[in-house]
């Protein structure tokens, strides 16, 4: 069967420096937590600072069950990340480009490349499928908001990943007024999965229900 | 209130109607992220940033995990122990707890 692809492209200006917006796209944990709506587990089966390949169980628009997907996640170049979606015994085949691009101010745009391979007789459907990309990509955009910003906060504050902010752990330490330093992500992401496993599988699980049923992202973070 | 030598700030931070709807509220102040909630009869407050990755511990209900009361981070489900701040999920990581007083109806602070 001759096959094509649906395709769409959206994109967001962020006021975020580049390397904390891929902080939040390389933390493949937390779309458990963050997108509890549409992911229940994710499984990170090989990671290093360029790939990751990980098992997800989404839950796309209009289907009533969890589809497991397996997904490959490439940093192309610093500025762009490629990420190969396959799903239902690989008759799914989903690819997505996400370009970083990052202007003097250190805020930086996104757009997302979406390719969904399809028979080519089904190809009229593109006008709908990008409705349905852009609302999801607009969805997503909304859900991880509260979580830059409140990482933003808290690395202008001082913070460092598995210490906390030196000034609220220890009541003697006097607050750094002038801390002005740029945000850098360093890949992989340590992942609190594979630190406590210790284990060739990492998999990890959403444990409660609802992930902001009291309030989570008003008004301060 | 000093700690060992240094002047602690009296801050109010809500009141005990804050804690009338989720028995938890969160609030910052001067650039502590504070989570008040009841334990029990009593009232406690620890700071609202996970150490693992500066997520929210609060907004979840306390849910007894090993015997323990816990909370749980947002982001990435790290579990702290609300008696003691200490992680359950990962060693080495606690949460400060923050000494409180309650005057008539208004809940007060300590902070650096």
């Amino acid at each position: 069967m001759s096959k094509t692809f649906l395709k769409s492209v959206s994109s967001a200006n962020s006021k975020f420096p580049k390397d904390l917006l891929i902080w939040n796209y390389w933390d493949h944990e937390h779309i458990v937590g963050t997108h509890f709506e549409h992911y229940k587990k994710v499984n990170i089966l090989y990671e290093d600072n360029k790939v990751c390949f990980s098992e997800r169980w989404a839950k796309l628009a209009f289907m009533p069950f969890y589809l497991k997907t397996t997904d490959l996640c490439v940093m192309t170049n610093e500025n762009q990340m490629d990420v190969f979606h396959y799903a239902f015994f690989n008759l799914i085949f989903c690819k997505q480009i996400f370009i970083f691009e990052e202007n003097a101010n250190k805020e930086c745009k996104v757009t997302r490349h979406t390719h969904l391979q399809i028979p080519r007789f089904i190809k009229f459907l593109e006008p709908l499928f990008d409705k349905i990309m852009q609302k999801w990509w607009i969805d997503v955009w909304e859900e991880d908001m509260p979580m830059r910003e409140r990482r933003l906060k808290v690395w202008k504050l001082g913070f460092q990943d598995f210490k906390g902010i030196n000034y609220i752990n220890n009541p003697k330490v006097v607050k750094n007024k002038s801390l002005n330093r740029n945000y850098k992500v360093n890949l992989p992401i340590p992942k609190i999965t594979h630190i406590k496993n210790k284990s060739s599988e990492k998999t990890f699980i959403r444990i409660i229900k609802k992930s902001k049923h009291i309030g989570y992202g008003l008004p301060d973070l | 209130m000093f700690y060992s030598g240094f002047k602690m700030l009296k801050e109010k931070i809500g009141s005990l109607k804050d804690l009338s709807k989720n028995n938890q509220f969160s609030r910052w102040i001067h650039d502590h992220d504070i989570l008040v909630y009841k334990n029990g009869d009593k009232i406690e407050a620890v700071s609202n940033i996970c150490p693992h990755f500066g997520g929210p511990i609060g907004y979840h209900d306390i849910k007894i995990v090993n015997q323990k009361p816990v909370f749980t981070c947002l982001w990435h489900n790290l579990q702290f122990c609300i008696n003691s701040g200490e992680c359950t999920t990962h060693s080495n990581l606690v949460l400060r707890k923050y000494n409180i007083e309650v005057e008539d109806k208004d809940i007060f602070v300590y902070i650096n």
